[in-house]
């Protein structure tokens, strides 16, 4: 998984459907976090569910990491497929508690493959204080906490989010998206974020595919195609101090004083900067 | 459904009110089934005003409609003893009337029946026996008694298997579950059955009489129609049809009411 | 409230009767439910209506074609017969026979509403964790749907137990063997005994209130069926 390989993921698929045409043609890197953005209806999801094998893609063709999973003469099944799926609303089983619902991918992957381990994972999302919950006591960010960590439990090679944040309020995602911020540094495998929101992808995305009436219309590196989402500038900073009321930034070679920020020195933030409307 | 055809039918009646003169409501044994219809026929050829109608069913029931006032102007019981008590107990506006005696078969659709006996019953090759339910079927208390009386309820009684009424009992025997079943003669003398298969009559001696009566219930005193029917009973038309379906006829000696 | 042996028999053959019935129904009903819940194909609206024609058919008519059907000429004992079963009327296998076919809407409308209201998601969440399709029935789709399990089940048991012309048609009344308790208390009132009906009558009447004010206490919505 050291080598980068620009063609890590190959999707093709053609999809028709009575509002649009899904027609795209993809090669996603293998690692980091690949926004699929654009507008509801453009096909976003409908790629995602044809990549996790839920939606039959007749004629498409898929591999990942040098693995058919589906071409003219194969279609490996959902459940055969080492991959992580978060869907938008929640989909924890109700009559599960939160551990067993966290275990029920891990104990259908062999030891000997599990790449994801359990105190790591409770331990990125913080899921401690829930694990003797059931599902239904728990608010709606930590549902897609639990939700995030069940797909990951499962050692995927690939991790398929379906806009996770979208059923939250602004409090829930708040709460949430500095875990996912983290799965970059943490997790070795590639992650499909779909999302119709500008916000997320900046806070989240390395590589962006825009989509627009199911065909892409531009992709590249997240930071060179924010502007496109009407943000100007983003940079990465390193908390350096923090002193008298002020923390000392440190970006790329320069030093910003901010009024207090929440951090440790040590901390890497990432600033952006948007025109005000 | 057959079951309620009867019931259903007596609520239409109610419904549409006393009939006028002429319109009546013959309730009937169901072993009567041919017998009556034809009798029905030739009478309204005579009486061409009337507008008999008639309900088949089990002698027992219509005894327990009557006592709850069902709209039967005429019942024919298959048991004479039916009639008799509600002529006691006062549902009946006319005396109790025998008009005709009953008699058992073998019957088989599957074999030759005229060649067997009653002992052919407990031939192992023979494996289920359809008799009517002795408990309320007065012809199914006859079956009982004449398999008693030559010894062979024993051996028989393991291959039993009960019919509802002797119609039922038939069908058991007709879709070949069955292959023997004692049955009315009547019926194996009807023109669906007889096509069927054949019949060996069990003596009339081995068994108590199958004595039928009929009376003209109390809500029919004032039906002319009902009165009429009740006497062309006594016709010559109507008992040569019943001799004809293997009624024997009280008042005639004849032993053998059939002509096998 | 005395019972004669005869009835406890009757009674005892119809619990017997009742519970291999809705044994039998859970392993036929529950696939075919879950198919009509699940399927798209133009078969779904013909077999659901077969699976509902029970319901509407007198069953002395049904009983009557299954009489013929289970007969010596039928393609139903013809079958048995080459199986070397022999013929189902007047057993107590032919009775298990024509009561599953019975009943099989009062196991397949409850299961197949259940199953309905599973909803994809939670089925499709199962298998992007490795789940196969019998596993994620077993580990999902049974607990979750479990309530519409008790249901079904209570239903066929119940209507079963209340069962008469399908039984009269090709039972034959043997003791022990097809004489049930609703067929032993018809006889009583066919031979105008009416206080062992009345006794008999009673028991039915007693546990199929229990069983139904079980149904309605545990789970009021559960008979719309």
């Amino acid at each position: 998984m050291n080598t980068p390989n620009p063609n890590q993921i190959a999707a093709r698929f053609r999809v028709v459907r009575e509002n649009f045409t899904l027609d795209v043609d993809l090669h996603l890197p293998d690692r980091g976090i690949t926004a699929l953005f654009g507008p509801s209806g453009c096909g976003k999801t409908t790629l995602l569910r044809a990549i996790a094998g839920l939606e039959r893609a007749p004629g498409g063709r898929l591999v990942v990491s040098g693995e058919p999973w589906q071409d003219a003469r194969v279609f490996v099944p959902p459940h055969r497929r080492a991959l992580g799926y978060v869907f938008q609303e929640t989909s924890l089983f109700p009559h599960l508690s939160v551990r067993r619902n966290l275990e029920y991918g891990m104990k259908r992957v062999p030891e000997n493959e599990r790449t994801l381990h359990w105190d790591e994972v409770i331990d990125w999302l913080g899921l401690t204080p829930l694990i003797r919950q059931q599902p239904h006591q728990l608010s709606g960010g930590q549902r897609q906490r639990v939700a995030v960590g069940r797909a990951l439990l499962s050692s995927p090679r690939l991790l398929l989010m379906d806009e996770p944040l979208a059923a939250l309020d602004a409090g829930a995602r708040a709460e949430i998206l500095p875990y996912l911020d983290q799965l970059h540094q943490k997790l070795s495998i590639p992650v499909l974020y779909v999302s119709h929101s500008a916000e997320e992808v900046a806070w989240l995305a390395d590589h962006l595919v825009c989509l627009e009436a199911g065909r892409v219309v531009w992709q590249g590196k997240a930071a060179d195609g924010l502007t496109r989402l009407g943000v100007t500038a983003e940079h990465s900073a390193r908390v350096v101090a923090q002193e008298e009321g002020w923390t000392v930034l440190d970006i790329e070679g320069q030093t910003l004083r901010l009024p207090w920020l929440e951090a440790k020195p040590g901390d890497s933030l990432r600033l952006r900067f948007e025109k005000n409307a | 459904m057959i079951r309620l055809r009867p019931f259903l039918f007596a609520t239409l009646m109610l419904l549409s009110g006393h009939a006028a003169a002429g319109k009546f409501t013959v309730a009937a044994a169901a072993d009567l089934k041919f017998a009556m219809d034809e009798i029905i026929a030739h009478y309204k050829q005579d009486h061409p005003a009337d507008t008999p109608q008639v309900i088949y069913g089990s002698s027992g029931k219509f005894h327990t409609q009557i006592q709850q006032n069902a709209p039967y102007d005429l019942y024919f019981s298959a048991d004479i003893a039916y009639p008799r008590q509600l002529q006691v107990a006062g549902f009946a506006s006319s005396p109790v009337k025998p008009y005709a005696f009953g008699r058992i078969v073998l019957w088989s659709a599957s074999i030759d029946a005229s060649k067997l006996n009653l002992s052919s019953l407990a031939d192992p090759a023979i494996k289920r026996v359809a008799i009517a339910n002795p408990r309320h079927a007065p012809y199914g208390k006859r079956a009982e008694e004449a398999l008693r009386a030559t010894g062979l309820w024993d051996k028989v009684a393991p291959k039993l298997v009960y019919g509802e009424n002797i119609a039922h009992t038939a069908q058991f025997v007709q879709t070949g579950n069955a292959q023997v079943g004692i049955i009315a003669l009547a019926l194996a003398l009807n023109p669906a059955l007889s096509r069927e298969g054949k019949y060996w009559l069990i003596p009339d001696t081995l068994h108590a009489p199958l004595e039928q009566g009929f009376i003209v219930t109390a809500r029919a005193r004032d039906n002319a129609g009902a009165k009429r029917f009740a006497d062309y009973m006594g016709s010559a038309a109507a008992r040569a049809v019943m001799v004809k379906y293997g009624f024997a006829l009280p008042g005639e000696a004849g032993k053998q009411g059939a002509h096998p | 409230m005395k019972l004669s042996p005869g009835d406890w028999q009757a009674v005892v053959l119809t619990l017997e009767l009742a519970g291999v019935v809705t044994l039998i129904l859970f392993m036929l009903g529950t696939p075919i439910a879950w198919w009509l819940a699940r399927t798209q194909s133009k078969w779904k609206a013909p077999i659901g209506a077969v699976v509902a024609l029970p319901l509407v058919l007198p069953p002395s008519v049904l009983g009557f074609y299954l009489l013929l059907a289970m007969g010596p000429n039928g393609w139903v004992g013809q079958l048995t017969q080459s199986m070397g079963i022999g013929l189902l009327p007047f057993t107590f296998w032919g009775l298990v026979v024509g009561s599953v076919f019975y009943s099989l809407p009062f196991m397949v409308q409850p299961l197949q509403t259940a199953f309905e209201a599973l909803g994809e998601r939670t089925l499709e969440a199962a298998a992007t964790l490795r789940a196969s399709p019998l596993d994620r029935f077993f580990s999902v789709a049974t607990p979750i749907a479990r309530p519409g399990f008790m249901t079904a089940g209570i239903l066929s048991f119940a209507h079963t137990v209340g069962e008469f012309g399908v039984v009269l048609m090709i039972g034959g009344n043997i003791p022990g063997e097809t004489r049930v308790a609703s067929v032993q208390i018809f006889d009583h009132v066919e031979a105008l005994q009416y206080g062992e009906a009345h006794h008999l009558a009673a028991v039915l009447l007693v546990f199929s209130f229990l069983v139904l004010l079980a149904l309605y206490t545990w789970r009021p919505k559960a008979l719309r069926l």
